[in-house]
């Protein structure tokens, strides 16, 4: 037989004043957080990487298309992908 | 002479020439020190061949005179070379032309740099493409994600003692594991610069070809754990091959739950969300004193739900009635503060623990270095994926959403690991990093307020680890219409501008 626990505690809020006062300093917080991700350094340098990245992507195509092989092989990749596409129709 | 920049390590033993040609030919750049290691020979006329071989292609020999295993070998190979950093690469496999460039790079800040790398067929046709996550120390507990290729800084190879034989079959692991606990500067190319031969008796061919090699990665990644000071079991995982789970142990640090909640009632279901959650904590919750739930609504119970279920569970809860307008970050910030606990358990009402679900695992993963914030893989009642993390990809998405099963590159979906961010359906935190990061932000009071506090939350430097060795039920959006508004996303995106331009930890 299931024991008789504690009812439900009930609380209507705010409970307290200091409780209110800790979500409003939650919320200055918050906006803290926002500035300092706006400000950040790295907010930059992530930018210029990302650049990096996409100029070394760029760099590893053009040095595969230097290869005339890899261009057929390319080809044929799209016209089978192609078939396979009309063929499912 | 300047010394080279990098060190190139191929142990050799029985090779197809045709194989080691390409592989030779592949690593050949200025600044690029190529040592070749003869394992043992076997035969004079094999050593010649492999002598003219290493000429022609200015590679350097090192020959032992009996096979020694791959970690000698390679020893032997590191001790003779003159790079600031050394590189790993197997006979029968070889680099991406431009692999230097970016190599240098990536090398300059960093103390270990690894790559993507493309799975090929004997005759180098490309079959798949192992895209690798960013830099990812839990992850790699749990799986050698890393290898083909990684690189590391001399210093640090001799440092940590080299390669340990015996861990042969999951050396690589190993080392990688030692090296993840000296640095942080462990640097990522995000594109494939090794080719990975798929040769018959390789594991890239078939797992089962080396099952050796899984029991060193569970000795390797055991002895890591131990290290690290984690009260935990590293396991195996049934049917994904070299990967592994830490089983953690019972928790006894007190969970406090905090459930927002409309007492809405699913269809065809006379029971409501919250009494299906309450009830399915049984078992979970209230083993550890002080564990509790804390429900949060905009109404009074009237229908005395909460009260009933009281008398059925083993942890007391507490009803917290909001009647200011709807927020749900709002909600979820009070919620949260009325926890009495350090660590807090967000639900969703519409949650449903399971068999699968497991807080030790949250917990152990909660507990480790540098980790702010955990979450579960959470699946629809048919079994289908509805959560394995969030993909930061040009929009937040859920990663696999709707797969039918586990299968996914590199064991995306049965290990846990480092993620963009989780789901605020159901995460793991301690109360200290939500006050550190300023609670939910109220302006996004409906969606993406998980995702603007994931990006806090890493902002600040701590990881996000999805648990994926622990499910729990989502019957999502059945409490509420599921509906995103433009503005909010538009808020999101203006906050964030750099987050979401590329994938980080889940790219295949």
């Amino acid at each position: 037989m299931p024991v008789k626990k504690n009812s439900v505690k009930s609380v209507q809020w705010p409970s307290s004043d200091d409780a209110a006062a800790r979500i409003q300093s939650l919320r200055v917080r918050d906006a803290e957080i926002g500035e300092l991700v706006r400000g950040h350094d790295s907010v930059q340098r992530i930018a210029e990487l990302e650049k990096q990245v996409r100029y070394l992507k760029a760099l590893s195509i053009i040095e595969r298309a230097k290869n005339p092989w890899w261009i057929v092989m390319q080809v044929r990749y799209v016209i089978r992908a192609v078939a396979r596409r009309v063929l499912k129709r | 002479m300047t010394a080279p920049i990098v060190s190139v390590i191929t142990p050799v033993y029985r090779p197809v020439l045709s194989e080691l040609k390409k592989c030779l030919s592949s690593a050949r750049h200025d600044g690029v020190e190529h040592i070749l290691v003869i394992d043992g020979v076997d035969n004079a006329t094999s050593e010649q061949k492999l002598q003219q071989l290493a000429k022609k292609y200015g590679a350097t020999v090192v020959v032992r005179p009996t096979n020694g295993g791959i970690s000698q070998a390679t020893n032997d190979g590191v001790a003779a070379s003159h790079g600031e950093f050394v590189l790993f690469l197997d006979q029968d496999d070889y680099l991406e032309k431009h692999w230097f460039r970016m190599f240098e790079i990536a090398a300059e800040t960093a103390d270990f740099v690894y790559s993507d790398a493309y799975v090929v067929s004997p005759r180098g046709r490309i079959l798949a493409r192992l895209l690798k996550p960013d830099w990812s120390p839990t992850r790699l507990a749990n799986n050698m994600y890393a290898c083909h290729f990684f690189a590391v800084r001399r210093e640090l190879f001799d440092k940590i003692g080299g390669m340990r034989p015996e861990f042969d079959g999951a050396q690589d692991h190993d080392i990688a594991l030692r090296i993840s606990r000296e640095t942080s500067r462990c640097v990522h190319i995000p594109h494939p610069l090794y080719n990975w031969r798929q040769s018959a008796a390789s594991t890239a061919a078939n797992p089962d070809n080396k099952p050796w090699a899984f029991d060193a990665g569970v000795a390797a990644a055991q002895e890591h754990i131990d290290h690290l000071g984690l009260s935990a079991k590293v396991e195996p995982i049934h049917g994904s091959p070299g990967c592994y789970v830490s089983v953690f142990s019972p928790r006894r640090d007190p969970i406090s739950v905090a459930v927002p909640t409309a007492f809405g009632v699913g269809e065809g279901n006379p029971q409501s969300f919250i009494e299906i959650l309450l009830l399915s904590l049984r078992g979970h919750l209230g083993s550890v004193p002080g564990d509790e739930v804390v429900v949060i609504s905009a109404g009074e119970d009237t229908s005395g739900t909460l009260d009933r279920i009281q008398q059925m569970v083993d942890f007391p809860i507490t009803h917290i009635v909001d009647r200011s307008p709807f927020n749900f970050s709002a909600r979820c910030n009070i919620a949260i503060d009325a926890c009495s606990n350090e660590l807090n358990l967000l639900l969703n009402d519409d949650i449903e623990f399971t068999a699968a679900t497991s807080l030790d695992q949250l917990v152990g993963n909660l507990k480790q270095q540098g980790v702010g914030l955990v979450g579960a893989l959470l699946t629809y009642p048919d079994g289908s994926v509805q959560h394995a993390g969030h993909r930061y990809n040009f929009a937040p998405t859920h990663a696999y959403y709707q797969r039918p099963n586990r299968r996914a590159a590199l064991g995306e979906l049965v290990i846990d690991r480092e993620i963009d961010g989780v789901t605020g359906a159901l995460f793991l935190q301690q109360k200290s990093v939500w006050r550190e990061v300023g609670g939910f932000n109220e302006n996004f009071p409906l969606n993406y307020n998980d995702v603007d506090y994931c990006l806090k939350v890493r902002a600040l430097g701590y990881r996000i680890i999805q648990v994926n060795s622990t499910e729990a039920f989502h019957h999502e959006s059945q409490t509420r219409e599921a509906a995103v508004s433009q503005e909010e996303i538009g808020r999101l995106f203006a906050r964030w501008p750099y987050s979401f331009t590329s994938d980080t930890y889940t790219r295949n």
